[in-house]
């Protein structure tokens, strides 16, 4: 168990989110990096899509209420118990009293902490994940504030059965340099070769007005067609080109519909490292296969 | 330069668009819906997202391929052609109109050279049909509105539209099922419960359901 002494900012449940209600116009939601849950709960042994704490801001002071066992993957927050220092991506014993406190990361934006048999909190819709925007699922629809208590399934995991990651692999995937792959369309009858050459020849930067729904990016100004496209279903990673030219990535609480073209779709094992980017970050661009997004989701996966 | 449908795309490594066509019209809306059927059973699909004109399927790499979805797909398109949705429902939605529930009711009025009473009128006599979900959780997209009310969005969005506002924008209509900032010219408001994330059919409109608006 688990009591916030101090919330940080945006400290919400996720895990990977909500599928097959995007029909009801329902978020998929879920963490901002599908890569770090999963990481943290393979340091506890607990099954992938185990709900955790998203951790998006240092400040957080969490203290355990009766002895446990949980582990920290992501960005690199600093942590500290009490005084002494403990690091990340490793299984941390807990007393009760214990006070594990973050503090803001040297990269990253986003951490996650598992616990042993996952946090418990019902399932809304088939997921643990605040759906924040909605307000439902996750703890009541909300961020976590001061004094909230949360569970977890089991309370203490046997020392064999942790796992172990080493932080500088897992860290290499975020700090890769290289642009982040996508898929062109569906939506090219918008955009002509020379919007598209733009578009792979162009650095953009972050936006401060990145969310959890979208990173917004600036930089050129993509020319596109004036039409109108009618509303349709979108995806995670999808790059929307509205009226101004400045791209949107849609992120993990994007609408399910749309109405701005999508020029092309960032590939599903580069999303989580376009999601620790911070404002003002470099992006870049360029086009992959199928089949070799495919082989990038089995590398993704392995920390 | 015609198009030509169905066209079948990637969106991304783990998603199809297939679109049906490009009109905002209820016959070919009722089509997607009809595929949506058939293709959200198909294996490895792990949802399926009806637009205006268009279904997005989100398939799971690890269960299918993306030519043998899209073959599936175009079967399932070939199947049935132009059926008609099963057990269409009409749902009711009772409104109050005008006065503090229907803020702009007077624009789109003044907008359309008629009295508000006739925009209510007209709004009220139609069966819409619902074309999507979407923007939030319950939100129907319903068409197509009669030329007679048809209205601009607003230029500027409101930054609370409160929950059950009924409202306009083009040639659709739609009802606010939570306060959240909106745009659309808002000419009324109902209690009804548009959704509700403990049931398992979360919403009380799925997309292809007729509705008809009564004022109360």
């Amino acid at each position: 168990m688990l009591q916030i002494v101090e919330a940080g900012i945006f400290t919400t449940i996720q895990d990977l989110g909500r599928e097959g209600y995007q029909q009801f116009g329902v978020t998929r939601g879920g963490a901002m990096d599908a890569r770090a849950l999963r990481a943290a709960n393979a340091l506890m042994d607990n099954a992938e899509g185990d709900a955790c704490i998203e951790i998006a801001s240092g400040g957080l002071r969490i203290r355990a209420l009766e002895k446990c066992v949980v582990a920290v993957a992501g960005a690199p927050y600093v942590l500290h118990v009490q005084e002494r220092a403990v690091p990340m991506n490793a299984a941390l014993f807990l007393r009760e009293g214990d006070v594990l406190q973050f503090d803001a990361p040297a990269w990253g934006r986003y951490a996650y902490l598992a616990i042993s048999g996952g946090v418990d909190v019902p399932r809304v819709l088939g997921s643990r994940a605040t759906a924040l925007r909605d307000g439902f699922g996750g703890w009541h629809g909300r961020a976590l504030g001061s004094g909230d208590i949360v569970r977890a399934a089991r309370q203490a995991l046997p020392l064999e059965r942790a796992g172990k990651m080493w932080s500088e692999k897992f860290a290499r995937y975020y700090l890769d340099d290289a642009p982040l792959r996508v898929l062109w369309g569906p939506h090219l009858s918008f955009f002509d070769a020379a919007a598209m050459e733009l578009f792979l020849g162009a650095e953009y930067h972050v936006s401060e007005l990145s969310d959890r729904m979208g990173t917004r990016l600036l930089g050129m100004a993509l020319p596109r067609r004036a039409k109108e496209l009618l509303s349709c279903g979108v995806t995670r990673g999808a790059i929307q080109i509205p009226p101004d030219g400045q791209p949107i990535v849609l992120q993990a609480e994007h609408q399910t519909t749309g109405g701005y073209p999508v020029l092309a779709t960032v590939i599903r094992a580069d999303i989580p490292r376009l999601a620790q980017k911070r404002a003002g970050e470099a992006v870049r661009f360029t086009v992959t296969t199928l089949a070799d997004a495919r082989a990038a989701w089995q590398a993704m996966l392995e920390f | 330069m015609p198009a030509h449908f169905p066209k079948l795309g990637a969106m991304g490594d783990a998603a199809i668009l297939v679109e049906l066509g490009d009109a905002l019209d209820a016959a070919l809306n009722a089509r997607v819906h009809a595929l949506a059927r058939r293709v959200e059973t198909l294996r490895g699909v792990t949802a399926v997202v009806p637009g205006y004109a268009t279904l997005l399927v989100e398939y799971d790499p690890a269960q299918c391929e993306y030519d043998a979805l899209c073959h599936e797909i175009q079967n399932a398109l070939h199947i049935g052609g132009a059926a008609a949705v099963n057990h269409t429902r009409v749902i009711e939605i009772p409104v109050q109109y005008g006065g503090e529930y229907g803020p702009d009711l007077e624009f789109v009025a003044r907008h359309n050279g008629i009295t508000p009473e006739e925009v209510v009128n007209v709004h009220a006599r139609t069966t819409y049909q619902v074309f999507m979900l979407g923007f939030a959780p319950g939100f129907p997209y319903l068409g197509v509105v009669d030329e007679k009310i048809a209205a601009p969005r607003l230029e500027t969005p409101r930054k609370r539209v409160p929950a059950g506002s009924v409202g306009i924008a083009g040639r659709q209509t739609g009802i606010y099922p939570r306060e959240s900032p909106g745009g659309w010219r808002l000419i009324g408001r109902t209690d009804v419960q548009l959704f509700d994330p403990t049931r398992e059919e979360p919403t009380l409109l799925r997309a292809g359901d007729h509705v008809r608006f009564v004022p109360i």
